[in-house]
């Protein structure tokens, strides 16, 4: 059991070595564009500012009677705080099958390598899923300092009454994106983040699936994900069979959508074992 | 050790932001919470009514639902997320959620509930509980025995002679078990809407809906006609008026009472003069009132006299701090309230008058614990159980 434990650490490092410099070019990006938002935008306020001041003769109570003060809101929903979080999503949407197919068309052929090693082929599955939610996680911790740190900088840039100040569960509440990426309820946090990496799980076996079995088995893989997206979305149809919306209660509905998805995932991980095991050959 | 720097730095990076970020939310979580402060009267008053409503955050989002029962406040933002998820903002729905979480399957928490000591009655068409194009014609009855938990559904088909009818909703409903009695909104051939009456008696066999009249087509229900809020109570009496509609008023110029039990239609004297006029009923009495110059006017109905004349009984005078909206009547008590804006806050208060006296019995206004002005929307309000 150590011992195995002791490989997989080997191999989760091993990933992430592999990783570390998409991950890092990621978050750089994050951290200079919100900072170029952090600093462009409410120096952009402040000169409208001063110039509609100096225009209309206006003191800065006037002005903000007819002016929105200067917040975080403005920030968080510019390009420069949601194009990084864009770029993070898609780009470990692309990562994910990525650290797949780079075994079989990397500059050496590693998959032969890597199913020899006298450990679980699970293990390898294991770790690249871990390091996907490493990968994301991570990137969130960062928006997440990178806000705190940016309602500082913004908060000496527009001073005095031209700025509202909001702490940091304030602004994610501010944006609606920021809602779903991070929501307040613990609950709903744990719930959508197992259900998004149950996706990654069923993407895996897909992969796995055309490895496998080339084009018959992209064609397999993509009918299993459709059937797993069908099935996780099912109770929604229960009204619809009822004709009754309320034939479920909310929370039901709730729970049925997250138990089915804890199913797929399960199956998927069963479908990669037994892939991997019996279908991906040295 | 070193090999594994990188990946245990931004491990550890990930999980201590996360614990901060989750610290920081913790302490930054200010709950608010309320209170009514009694003003002027009685404050043994303050348990007599219900309320729910929604408090407003600063980013001018609605944050928790808060119902009021029992004399004490509840936000509903501090229960369990499950219990969020089936919590509904009506008093009558909410309560029934929680102590008959089995009858309320499949029933929807906006159609009609008629509460009482020992039964509960449901009645709502199939559109109501799922839009479809096309009406089924049915209409859903369930009725709950609070003795034993014991429930009975009854689906009813429009009668035989209804073709070119289509069943829209219930727009109200009276029971007077084993009979109820049904106003049910319809489209008819001629792409017109009618109110018709139909009756049921519960204790056949095989209960069959039954066309008692149909209401004229000018004529509408006038729930909640002036105000924002709506009697809940069983009543005999059906408020309709025919409202005319000019630019953004809204105007009518009498009421018609129609009583289910009797089945008959009373027209009132003519409202001109009557501004806003909202229909009230309290068991077998029926008031309707208005907002005045100097406050708040409430008439009682005389259905012995035709058309039924209008007697004023007392006016409530007007507040400094906005109109006063009547909510309901209950035991000769009527519970109204005043909605104020103060350019920070919309909040209100809560005002008991004696209706025979027009005495006031209790005001109390809705603050923050700190007894500060808390920004809020009442939704409901009701009579307290006794």
């Amino acid at each position: 059991m150590k011992q195995s434990l002791k490989h997989f650490i080997r191999l989760v490092n091993f990933e992430f070595e592999r990783m570390y410099k998409f991950l890092f070019a990621v978050m750089g990006i994050l951290i200079a564009a919100n900072l170029a938002g952090y600093i462009l935008l409410p120096l952009e306020y402040m000169n409208n500012a001063r110039e509609i001041m100096r225009i209309d003769s206006l003191t800065t109570a006037q002005f903000i009677e007819n002016n929105d003060p200067f917040s975080m809101y403005p920030v968080s929903i510019s390009l420069w705080v949601l194009g990084p979080i864009a770029l993070g999503i898609i780009g470990f949407i692309f990562y994910s099958v990525f650290i797949w197919y780079r075994e079989w068309f990397g500059k050496n052929t590693f998959i032969y390598r890597l199913l020899m090693i006298p450990v679980s082929r699970m293990q390898i599955f294991f770790a690249k899923f871990l390091m996907i939610v490493i990968g994301v996680f991570s990137l969130l911790a960062l928006q997440l300092l990178s806000l705190w740190i940016g309602e500082i900088i913004v908060s000496n840039i527009v001073l005095g009454e031209f700025y509202t100040s909001y702490n940091l569960p304030q602004i994610l509440q501010l944006n609606y994106i920021f809602q779903i990426i991070f929501p307040s309820i613990g609950e709903v946090f744990l719930g959508s983040y197992i259900i998004g990496f149950v996706a990654v799980l069923v993407l895996f076996t897909v992969i796995l699936f055309e490895r496998s079995f080339r084009i018959k088995g992209l064609v397999m893989g993509i009918g299993y994900a459709i059937a797993c997206l069908f099935f996780v979305l099912s109770p929604n149809l229960i009204p619809t069979v009822f004709k009754n919306y309320h034939i479920l209660f909310d929370s039901e509905l709730i729970l049925l959508i997250f138990g089915f998805s804890l199913i797929v995932g399960m199956i998927s991980i069963l479908l990669s074992r037994y892939l991997l095991k019996h279908k991906i050959t040295v | 050790m070193s090999k594994y720097a990188k990946l245990i730095g931004i491990t550890l990076f990930t999980i201590v932001s996360f614990c901060i970020y989750g610290i920081a939310k913790t302490s930054a979580e200010t709950t608010t919470n309320l209170k009514i402060e009694t003003t002027e009267g009685d404050d043994t008053y303050a348990d007599s009514f219900n309320l729910s409503g929604y408090i407003y955050g600063e980013s001018n989002t609605l944050l928790p639902t808060f119902h009021y029962t029992d004399g004490a406040f509840e936000l509903k933002d501090e229960s369990s997320f499950f219990e969020i998820l089936d919590a509904s903002i009506y008093l009558t729905a909410d309560q029934l959620m929680e102590e008959h979480k089995s009858f309320m399957r499949g029933k929807s928490p906006y159609a009609q509930f008629k509460v009482e000591d020992e039964k509960v009655v449901y009645a709502a068409s199939d559109t109501d509980q799922y839009w479809q194009e096309t009406s089924t014609n049915q209409l859903n009855v369930s009725l709950l025995d609070k003795a034993n938990d014991e429930i009975s559904d009854y689906t009813f088909s429009l009668p035989e002679d209804s073709s070119g009818t289509s069943l829209e909703s219930v727009r109200n409903f009276y029971v007077q078990y084993p009979m109820v009695y049904f106003t049910l909104l319809t489209a008819e051939s001629n792409n017109s809407s009618l109110y018709k009456i139909y009756s049921a008696d519960l204790s056949k066999e095989t209960p069959e809906l039954q066309l008692v009249r149909e209401i004229d087509s000018k004529l509408s229900t006038v729930d909640s006609l002036y105000s924002s809020l709506s009697e809940s109570a069983n009543s005999r009496y059906l408020g309709l008026a025919e409202i005319n509609y000019n630019e953004y008023e809204m105007s009518v110029d009498s009421f018609t009472i129609y009583d289910y039990e009797t089945d008959t239609l009373l027209e009132t004297q003519s409202l001109e003069g009557i501004e806003q006029p909202n229909l009230l009923r309290d068991g077998e009495n029926l008031y309707i009132t208005s907002p005045s110059e100097n406050g708040l006017t409430v008439y009682q109905v005389d259905t012995s006299a035709e058309p039924a004349a209008l007697s004023p009984i007392f006016e409530l005078p007007a507040s400094e701090n906005g109109p006063i909206l009547p909510a309901f009547i209950s035991d000769n008590i009527l519970y109204s309230y005043e909605e104020h804006y103060d350019s920070v806050a919309l909040n209100y208060s809560i005002q008991i008058n004696d209706l025979n006296t027009g005495d006031l019995l209790y005001k109390g206004e809705i603050l923050g614990e700190d007894s500060e002005p808390v920004d809020m929307s009442l939704i409901d309000i009701q009579k307290a159980a006794e």
